[in-house]
């Protein structure tokens, strides 16, 4: 070994050594690799000084980048899914020819399981409201869904998937359908429909769209009934907003023949012998029958069960024949519509004491005592 | 060291301390057995603090945004404390930093974020007679959000807004703190309380000003709402504190009132399954059919607008004409609209939204800013097929102009394949900085010099066998009996990054030429 070989590291079976030279030039190069480091750390935090003046004119070219790209997705989306530009209108309306549920499509186009059948919808103020009846299955709240999707799509500014379709003014699209119990707020299935019913009730305007999918089956068939009956009169009457109406029962395709802004509509199905084949389309009148017994056919029910169904079916309705006709379910409310207002109970609806100075509020309870009566 | 972390942790009573500890973050006491349970990460214990023992748990650096991202979806929030002061010369503990705060509500970390979601940070004043004051951000866009309702309306507000992250006054009744904590929302939502103080109409308005370099909020009819303004003045408050410094790329506000937006109550949001179906799957809905979106600016735009359409119908308007002409404008290939032309070069575009309030919270990394100078250059040939179609696209083409120095800027400055992280070096580009290039030459001509100085001392000594060679804790150094091939300077920068990197020398070498 050289004599200027330092010894820098034994091992078992090797030696490792260090000349001046070498390490002369390791401290060079250690340290140029240390201040390089330095030295881009503080170039780069002086490239983000310069790039701040930026900011905003980034900013604002992100927004027309966005926006660009949204813009043609809804292009590429309407045009691969042959969807149509909607129309807007000033009078209320709600016209679509034949509408169709995206997404339920797309599902379909998918699963290659047939065609989606398109429907048409006509609502304007003179036909506020369509009650749907028909079997289960057979495409009632899809029909419904695509009504708000459509409303929904327009008025954010896409296509629609439709073949036309003209639009008023909507406020709001309010929907009460069924889900699950909300175990985790503790509320039963009932609760939760009565609480967006009345939520919708109090809400909703004339310009408001109202999807109702089968509201009162979480009670028993008579209150549930007399329910439905009551919140579609109120729909009807005060509300008169745009409502679609899914039911199943019955007695709630009377409803039109006293209330002239709503109509019935069904959806077909047709029975083949025994079984039921669905058309998805909807058509004008009520359902005819509701084919419970077909569906759970479908469903793969034990024959035992479905036999002994339809013998009970066959005695129900053998007694329901026997009876008088239906109890008039419209009528009632005329008569038990006997809250009378007083003018004391309208003044006292027009005061709003957070508004009302000391002395308003005085002035205010003279004529009160006045209206009632009672001398000062 | 334990009281700097005692010192530090003082500061940020309710939020999980990230304590770094060379190639760790280390939580201590309640923290650690939190983070124990909710990340199943191991907990140890290591020495005494005041007569008991130090629990802690830890978590690698270089893998604390996975973790990250689990407590943030769990709702906690981080603070992120660094070694800010220098290692090698600290005399005692180093010096260390609450750099950022991670909360759910003001997440800025690409990695961290949905692609797709934006997440709000909301903050709630309670004001006089039942009137509530509302202001919104996300940190990576450019605009506060101004509302003010009634209490009665709160809850449909907030089930629109969506945020991830609610802050109210410690000053609010009882009552009102129930309320809000029982609002029903999509997901999970932090709530926290925030200094009474921090929710001052005046100062939020100075705020807000300050923000908009504008002497009056008039312009933007944001002047007479004192409860949103001392919303805001919380809001900024609390998004400062939480990326610790000034949001200055928040330039714009924006005033919502009642009434302008079609109401779509979260039932009805539900039940047409928008975002999210009723198994709360994020696909088939609404909006996964509709976004075709190429970036993800535009498909959280897309979803603003679908969630938020206006009853006012110019916007919708103005958009389905843009449509149009997107469709059937001149084509300009065979028998394809201008949108495929437009498509095709938003492809692969970056996410220049976040990116720039990355950059104006300066924690933009060098690969970004390498996606924004592309993105940028590509913009450029968005606006001439956008000319003359239609009126609103051609606003949207003024827009699309890049500042002009800033591509130029960015290309000189930034390496076109720069490291992941500015303290592996590699970053700016050559040419940029004589000073660089000079240090840089060093490093790469010691190659030459260290062959040169093998031949020679093989010369010298004879020794067939001698190699010159690296080794990380022994720096360089000569071997009559070569056990390996490998010499050089390539390896020898891995010296460096033990204390800030895990890489194995060999990856170091092979990322860089």
């Amino acid at each position: 070994m050289p004599d200027d070989y330092r010894r820098r590291q034994t091992l078992k079976n090797a030696e490792r050594f260090i000349t001046p030279e070498l390490k002369a030039f390791e401290d060079k190069a250690l340290s140029a690799q240390e201040r390089a480091l330095a030295r881009e750390k503080f170039l780069y935090e002086k490239v983000l000084d310069q790039l701040q003046r930026f900011v905003p004119a980034l900013t604002e070219l992100a927004r027309a980048l966005a926006t660009l790209d949204a813009l043609c997705a809804l292009t590429e989306r309407s045009l691969t899914l042959d969807w149509c530009a909607p129309q807007f209108a000033k009078e209320p309306c709600l016209d679509i020819e034949a509408g169709r549920h995206p997404v339920v499509q797309a599902r379909l186009n998918e699963t290659s399981a047939g065609a989606f059948i398109a429907n048409d919808t006509h609502l304007s103020a003179k036909q506020r409201m369509q009650i749907i009846t028909g079997p289960n299955m057979g495409g009632k709240s899809t029909y419904m869904r695509q009504i708000a999707v459509i409303t929904l799509l327009a008025s954010m500014g896409s296509y629609v998937p439709a073949k036309r379709c003209r639009l008023g003014p909507i406020d709001a699209i309010h929907t009460r359908i069924g889900a699950a119990d909300d175990l985790a707020n503790a509320q039963s299935t009932f609760m939760l429909e009565m609480t967006e019913a009345a939520q919708i009730l109090h809400s909703a305007t004339p310009n408001s769209l109202v999807l109702m999918d089968e509201i009162g089956r979480g009670t028993s068939t008579f209150d549930g009934l007399a329910l439905a009956s009551a919140i579609a009169t109120q729909l009807h009457d005060k509300t008169q907003a745009y409502t679609l109406f899914a039911t199943h029962y019955f007695e709630l395709t009377e409803f039109p023949a006293t209330h002239h802004g709503a109509i019935n509509v069904h959806v077909s199905a047709a029975e083949s012998g025994r079984n039921i084949v669905f058309l998805h389309e909807i058509q004008p009148g009520p359902a005819s029958k509701s084919y419970g017994i077909q569906v759970a056919r479908l469903a793969g029910m034990p024959a035992a069960v479905l036999n002994h169904a339809r013998q009970t079916l066959e005695a129900l309705e053998a007694q329901a024949s026997h009876q008088q006709a239906q109890i008039d379910l419209f009528a009632a409310p005329a008569v038990t519509e006997v809250v009378i207002t007083s003018a004391v109970d309208n003044a006292l609806e027009a005061i709003n004491p957070d508004d009302l100075s000391p002395r308003e509020a005085l002035e205010a309870l003279y004529n009160l005592k006045k209206l009632r009566g009672i001398p000062l | 060291m334990m009281a700097q972390y005692l010192g530090l942790k003082a500061d940020y009573p309710d939020t999980l301390l990230f304590y770094r500890m060379g190639d760790f973050y280390e939580l201590f006491f309640a923290d650690a057995e939190k983070a124990a349970r909710l990340l199943n990460i191991t907990l140890t214990q290591r020495g005494q603090s005041a007569g008991a023992p130090v629990v802690m748990a830890g978590v690698p650096f270089h893998a604390v945004e996975t973790y990250l991202a689990r407590l943030i979806k769990l709702g906690e929030s981080v603070a992120i404390c660094e070694q800010v002061g220098d290692v090698a010369t600290a005399k005692g503990p180093v010096e260390r930093k609450v750099v950022r705060v991670v909360t759910p509500g003001t997440l800025t970390d690409l990695e961290l974020l949905g692609d797709k979601t934006e997440s709000m940070l909301l903050s709630v004043h309670q004001g006089a007679r039942n009137h509530c004051g509302l202001a919104w951000l996300s940190v990576t866009q450019g605009e506060v959000h101004l509302a003010e309702c009634s209490a009665d309306e709160l809850a449909d507000w907030v089930s629109q807004i969506a945020p991830g992250e609610l802050i109210f006054s410690a000053g609010a009744t009882p009552a009102f703190e129930a309320r809000l904590r029982s609002l029903t929302m999509a997901g999970p939502v932090s709530i926290s309380a925030r200094p009474d103080w921090q929710f001052d109409a005046g100062l939020g308005q100075r705020k807000l000003l300050d923000h908009l370099q504008a002497a009056s909020l008039a312009p933007w009819q944001a002047q007479d709402l004192p409860q949103a303004q001392a919303a805001a003045s919380a809001l900024l408050a609390y998004a400062e504190h939480t990326q610790g410094r000034s949001l200055t790329h928040l330039q714009s506000i924006r005033v919502q009132r009642a009434g302008e937006l079609i109401d779509l109550p979260q039932t009805t949001r539900r039940n047409l399954e928008l975002l999210q179906t009723l198994r709360g799957e994020d696909s088939p809905t609404l909006f996964s059919l509709l976004d075709t979106c190429m970036t993800g600016m535009g498909s959280r735009l897309l979803k603003s607008w679908l969630v938020s359409p206006r009853r006012d119908r110019t916007e919708a308007q103005q958009r389905l004409s843009a449509i149009a002409a997107l469709r059937d404008g001149p084509a300009l290939s065979a028998g394809a609209g201008p949108w495929t032309k437009l498509r095709d070069k938003l492809k692969g575009s970056t996410d220049v939204e976040r990116i720039t309030a990355r950059i104006a919270l300066r924690q933009v990394r060098p690969r970004e800013l390498v996606g924004l100078q592309l993105t940028l250059q590509k913009t450029v040939l968005l606006a001439p097929v956008l000319k003359g179609l239609e009126t609103y696209l051609t606003t949207l083409a003024s827009h699309l102009l890049p500042p002009a120095d800033c591509t130029e800027l960015l290309r000189q400055a930034i390496d076109a394949e720069p490291a992941a992280l500015v303290r592996d070096g590699g970053v700016i580009a050559a040419g940029f900085d004589a000073d660089l290039d000079e240090l840089r030459a060093i490093q790469t001509n010691c190659d030459s010099f260290l062959l040169d100085l093998e031949t020679r001392e093989k010369a010298r000594t004879g020794i067939a066998n001698l190699r010159v060679q690296f080794n990380r804790v022994h720096g360089f150094f000569i071997s009559p009996i070569c056990a390996c091939s490998s010499t050089g300077c390539m390896v020898f920068s891995s010296k460096f990054h033990k204390a800030s990197s895990t890489r194995c020398p060999t990856t170091t070498a092979a990322a860089r030429p």
